[in-house]
């Protein structure tokens, strides 16, 4: 067991820096305004079904995040860097979705046949379906904040420090979040490891 | 090894550390020595690790381009029914009345904000192939209060815009050889072509039965008669006892065509219109409310659904004998409210969500 075999979120390269990417968006670029949704509209949709279970509804409060900020036009002036930025937008955004709802958000798990797992031969396939199940299932039932940490550094491989800013907490909660996450799925999967 | 139970805490943040790709290179080289010479802390470690492999719950699976495309469509149209938060410019519009007499008022109202709440709303992920041996098939109800709109998105790639206080049941998976949905309230219909699937929409008394078009239903249940619009394609209405008796009620329905409109009335009668007006009709779509010589009854049983109002009139019925002729956007509630006393020759007096409407006192 060495290091290296720990898989590390995978983290897009983006065609510009922030500094560039904001100012080229404040001037209604096109280009960089669609390379702005290519990049981040996948993984802040699936941070948004953290929030709001169904599909629809995330996809529909990260294209307003967007649309917001095209149409602020210069007015745009986000502050920090892109990444977290965004996240903190869809986060509130959520938030205000879910206060203004008076429609109950089912939370649905993610498909299982969608995640896929590098590397798997198909005798452990099912094992593995049933991990993940088990995952699935502890991870939607832990506590909003700590579900929304976890899921921000496993999937999403946001720093603790982004994070925080995130979620408006202290970067040292962040990591004791994640840690406890960890431990908690641990017990839950005692019987796989 | 001796450890006590700091160590255990530190080793484990470290871990978390390493996992989330937070930790230094200090930190890496400190979990490798511990990892080397002390086989409980490698177990540890792996398990953490197997954990870590396995609990990406939230990959970015999402295809970035029917996004990608809408937002481009949004942004050159400027309207998007999507849209809830959004500041939008505000914008002034005439507002005229006209009497019952032929007398004819004309002012103009400063801009007229209406904060609509338009509500995505959720569709479950994941519809699944029933088990064969599945009885009736399990039905979706999404619904919106008074004040919020919705946009539903079907199975079958339909859209649906569900306009305030309306409800639309939808199987959670379509039969074979048609998709039927059932609305109570007003929603605008795009529909998928599937030309084996014919896409019916039920309302209590009445049935519109089409093959991928765009089209607007209202049939609230407190109003009197059911109304279709046609934006693009073809439909055919009808009134509709049962869906078991599907043939004779598409004998008796009118074929209504783009830019048309028809009309169940209460009486069971259908009125067709030639050129019906889609806009006023389906404005709610684009978040406004258009009111064409309004009595004071449908201005405020609108205005009551729209905003989530409860408003009386303290007069006798059918005493205000203006009409209002209206367009209303996303100005704020007090804006439309004046606009409209002043319109009809009323004040009103607001408490919270409570409205009351009277004349204007003669002095």
């Amino acid at each position: 067991m060495t290091l290296r075999s720990v898989p590390l979120p995978k983290r897009t390269t983006p065609p510009y820096g922030d500094a560039e990417w904001v100012s080229r968006v404040q001037r209604r670029d096109e280009e960089a305004f669609d390379r702005l949704v290519e990049v981040y509209y996948p993984p802040l949709v699936a941070f948004a079904r953290q929030h709001l279970g169904a599909a629809e509804s995330a996809r529909s409060v990260v294209q307003d995040v967007f649309l917001k900020i095209w149409r602020l036009g210069d007015r745009w002036q986000p502050r920090g860097s892109l990444r977290p930025y965004l996240y903190g937008a869809v986060h509130h955004q959520c938030i205000d979705q879910k206060k203004q709802a008076r429609f109950r958000f089912v939370h649905v798990e993610a498909d299982a046949e969608s995640l896929v797992m590098p590397g798997v031969g198909p005798e452990d396939d099912l094992r593995y379906r049933e991990m993940l199940g088990v995952v699935q299932r502890t991870v939607a039932r832990m506590p909003e904040r700590r579900r929304l940490a976890f899921v921000l550094s496993r999937s999403q491989g946001l720093s603790h420090a982004e994070i925080a800013a995130v979620l408006g907490i202290a970067s040292g909660t962040v990591e004791r979040h994640i840690g406890m996450a960890l431990k908690t799925l641990r017990e839950r999967l005692a019987a796989y490891l | 090894m001796l450890r006590n139970r700091q160590t255990d805490r530190r080793l484990f943040a470290l871990m978390v550390r390493c996992l989330s790709g937070e930790s230094s290179e200090r930190e890496v080289s400190q979990l490798q020595a511990h990892l080397s010479v002390d086989n409980r802390t490698a177990d540890t470690f792996e398990a953490f690790s197997k954990v870590w492999a396995v609990s990406d719950v939230a990959p970015a699976t999402e295809n970035p381009d029917e996004a990608i495309e809408r937002l481009r469509e949004l942004r050159s149209t400027g309207c998007g029914a999507s849209i809830h938060t959004l500041p939008r410019r505000a914008d002034r519009r005439a507002i005229r009345t006209t009497s019952r007499g032929g007398a004819r008022y004309a002012l103009r109202v400063a801009s007229v904000l209406a904060a609509v709440v338009a509500l995505a709303v959720a569709v479950p992920y994941l519809f699944r192939s029933p088990a064969p041996e599945t009885p009736a098939p399990v039905q979706n109800v999404f619904a919106t209060a008074r004040g919020q709109r919705a946009v539903v998105q079907l199975t079958d790639g339909t859209r649906v815009q569900l306009n305030v206080n309306s409800r639309l049941t939808v199987p959670e998976t379509f039969a074979e050889n048609r998709r039927e949905v059932y609305l109570e309230g007003q929603a605008y219909f795009e529909v998928a072509t599937d030309s084996a699937r014919p896409f019916i929409a039920h309302t209590r008394n009445a049935a519109v039965r089409v093959l991928g078009t765009t089209f607007d239903v209202r049939a609230y249940p407190d109003e009197s008669g059911v109304e279709v619009v046609v934006a693009e394609g073809k439909v055919l209405f009808g009134g509709l006892p049962d869906s078991s008796r599907l043939s004779q009620a598409v004998r008796d329905s009118v074929l209504l065509e783009k830019g048309q409109g028809g009309r169940l009335t209460a009486g069971g009668k259908i009125v067709h219109t030639r050129s019906a007006d889609l806009r006023r009709l389906t404005a709610w779509t684009h978040g406004r409310l258009i009111f064409r010589d309004a009595p004071f009854e449908v201005v405020s049983r609108e205005l009551e659904r729209w905003y989530d109002l409860d408003i009386r009139l303290d007069a006798p019925p059918r005493s205000v004998n203006l009409l209002l002729n209206a367009s209303f956007g996303e100005e704020p509630l007090s804006e439309i409210l004046n606009a409209v006393s002043i319109a009809l020759n009323l004040e009103y007096e607001r408490t919270r969500r409570e409205i009351v409407f009277r004349p204007v006192a003669r002095r």
